[in-house]
C-alpha cells in the first residue's frame, strides 16, 4: 500500500505481554493511514482522543496496549498515547507486527 | 431508558448511530448501546479502582467457597468482552478452551498448595477468562476483572493458552491487583510485571518439578510462532539472561539502566534477574524459599501502589532474615546487589 503523504495518522502499537516496540525489542508494531480513510465516526473518535491529555497510562491495563498516535494536519503533527480499548477498530486494524 | 444491545464494538455502534440509511429507532439504538459500551468499559476500571480503595479500608472479602470456579468464553474473533460462555470447558471440543480451564485450574491449586491462597483475591474469585480474542490476535492481558488471550497470528505467536506461564503470569496480575495493589508505570509499572514473570516461571516450574538448575527460565517459549523462531528468537524474556539475543524484547540487567517512564516491560529486567539469581543461590526449588519470601512481600504488608524496588528489595532482604536464615538472607542480599540494588 503507497504510504500516505497528506493529512495522515501515524500508529505505533507499544507494550504488550511482548513488550512490542520497546527499546531493544525485535518485534515492530505499527502502521499508517489517510486520514480520508477513516469514516467520520471514526474521525470523531479521534478528535475526542486527540483533545485529551498528551498521555493517559494510568488507564492502561496489564499487558495490555498502548498506542501511540501521531496526527498529522496541514503539516502539522500532534501526538497522543492511549489505551487500546479507547482506539478505534479501523485503527487498529492498520496495524501490523513485523520482526527485525 | 430501554436499550437494545449489540454485541458489537462500540466504534461500529458509533457507525450505525450516524448511517442515515438506518431508522431512528436502530440509530438511536446504536447510540444507547455504545453508551452502555462505554459505561462498562469504566465498571471495569472502577472495578479495579474498587479494589484498591476497600483493601485498606479493611474491607476484605470472605472466602464463600475453597476452591475457585472457572469459566471460560468464546470471543470469536472480536474483541467484545466476555464473549459466548463455553457450558463444559473441560470436556469442550474446542482445545483453546479445554486447555484454558485446566491450567487455569493448575494455577489455582499451585497458588493454593504452596501460597495458602484461595484464587487471586484469597477470598475464591471466580477466575473468568475469554478466549479467541480478536482476529490473529498477539497478546494476552489481565484486564482488571478477567483474562483474556489471542489466538497469536502463527508467525510471530501461536495461541497465547499454550504458555502455562503465560496463564500464570496473567492471573498473577490479579493476585497482585488484590494484595500489594501496584500500579503501572515507573518502578512500581516493572516490579508490577516482574512479579508476574516471577510466579508465572514458578508456576511452569512446579508443574514440572524443575529445580533451579534445571528449570530454563524463559518467558513464553510456548507461544513463539515459526516466523520468530526461524529467526532465532526462543521466548519473550529470559529471567537469567534479560538481555539475551534470543529475547524477543531484551531487557535492561541492571537497574541504572532505567528512565523514568519506561514501559513496565522493560524495567521487569532487574528484578526479575535479582529473583532468579537468589533463586540459585538459594538452590533446591524456587516456590520453597525464594518464592515464599517474594509471596509474603507481595501479600503480607497491605497495599503500596507507588513501592519502588529499593523498597521492594529492602522488604525481601527483611523477610529472608525473618523467614529463614542468614544464608538466606545473604542470597537476596547478593542477588539485588548484583542489578544495582
Amino acid at each position: 500500500m503507497p504510504k500516505p503523504t497528506g493529512d495522515r495518522l501515524t500508529i505505533q502499537r507499544l507494550g504488550g505481554l511482548g513488550g512490542f516496540s520497546l527499546p531493544g525489542s525485535h518485534i515492530r508494531s505499527g502502521g499508517e493511514l489517510a486520514l480520508s480513510q477513516l469514516s467520520p465516526a471514526d474521525l470523531k473518535a479521534l478528535d475526542a482522543l486527540f483533545q485529551r491529555s498528551a498521555k493517559s497510562a494510568a488507564a492502561v491495563k496489564p499487558d495490555g496496549f498502548t498506542y501511540r498516535l501521531t496526527r498529522t494536519i496541514g503539516g502539522a503533527a500532534k501526538t497522543v498515547e492511549v489505551p487500546e480499548d479507547q482506539v478505534p477498530m479501523a485503527v487498529r486494524n492498520a496495524v501490523k507486527d513485523t520482526l527485525d | 431508558m430501554s436499550c437494545t444491545c449489540f454485541i458489537v464494538p462500540a466504534d461500529v455502534l458509533r457507525k450505525l448511530a450516524q448511517d442515515k440509511k438506518l431508522s431512528a429507532r436502530i440509530r438511536d439504538g446504536a447510540e444507547h448501546t455504545a453508551k452502555v459500551s462505554t459505561e462498562v468499559r469504566k465498571l471495569r476500571t472502577q472495578a479495579a479502582a474498587l479494589t484498591t480503595m476497600s483493601n485498606p479500608m479493611g474491607i476484605v472479602p470472605k472466602a464463600l467457597v475453597k476452591s475457585p470456579a472457572i469459566t471460560v468464553y468464546d470471543c470469536k474473533q472480536q474483541q467484545t468482552l466476555p464473549g459466548s460462555p463455553i457450558a463444559k470447558p473441560a470436556n469442550s471440543s474446542d482445545a483453546t478452551a479445554r486447555r484454558t480451564y485446566k491450567e487455569t485450574r493448575a494455577v489455582a491449586t499451585f497458588y493454593k498448595n504452596v501460597f495458602k491462597r484461595n484464587s487471586i483475591d484469597d477470598a475464591g474469585m471466580t477466575l473468568m477468562s475469554s478466549i479467541h480474542y480478536g482476529k490473529n490476535y498477539d497478546n494476552a492481558m489481565w484486564n482488571g476483572s478477567q483474562m483474556l488471550y489471542g489466538d497469536g497470528d502463527n508467525q510471530l505467536f501461536i495461541d497465547f493458552t499454550f504458555g502455562n506461564d503465560v496463564i500464570g503470569h496473567e492471573l498473577t496480575h490479579g493476585v497482585t491487583q488484590h494484595s500489594l495493589q501496584l500500579g503501572y508505570s515507573g518502578d512500581a509499572g516493572g516490579l508490577n510485571e516482574s512479579i508476574s514473570d516471577c510466579f508465572g516461571s514458578m508456576f511452569r516450574q512446579w508443574q514440572a518439578r524443575q529445580t533451579v538448575t534445571s528449570a530454563d527460565w524463559l518467558i513464553g517459549a510456548d507461544i513463539i510462532g515459526p516466523a520468530a523462531k526461524k529467526k532465532g528468537y526462543t521466548c519473550l524474556r529470559d529471567m537469567a539472561n534479560p538481555a539475551a539475543s534470543h529475547c524477543l524484547a531484551p531487557q535492561p540487567t541492571n537497574y541504572s539502566q532505567l528512565n523514568p517512564g519506561t514501559d513496565p516491560h522493560y524495567a521487569s529486567g532487574p528484578p526479575n534477574l535479582a529473583f532468579c539469581a537468589a533463586c540459585k543461590l538459594v538452590g533446591g526449588r524456587s516456590w520453597e524459599t525464594v518464592g515464599q519470601i517474594w509471596y509474603r512481600g507481595l501479600t503480607g504488608f497491605g497495599p503500596s501502589p507507588h513501592m519502588s524496588m529499593k523498597d521492594f528489595a529492602k522488604r525481601t532482604r527483611q523477610l529472608a532474615a525473618q523467614m529463614y536464615n542468614a544464608t538466606v538472607a545473604a542470597a537476596v542480599d547478593k542477588a539485588w546487589k548484583q542489578v544495582g540494588l
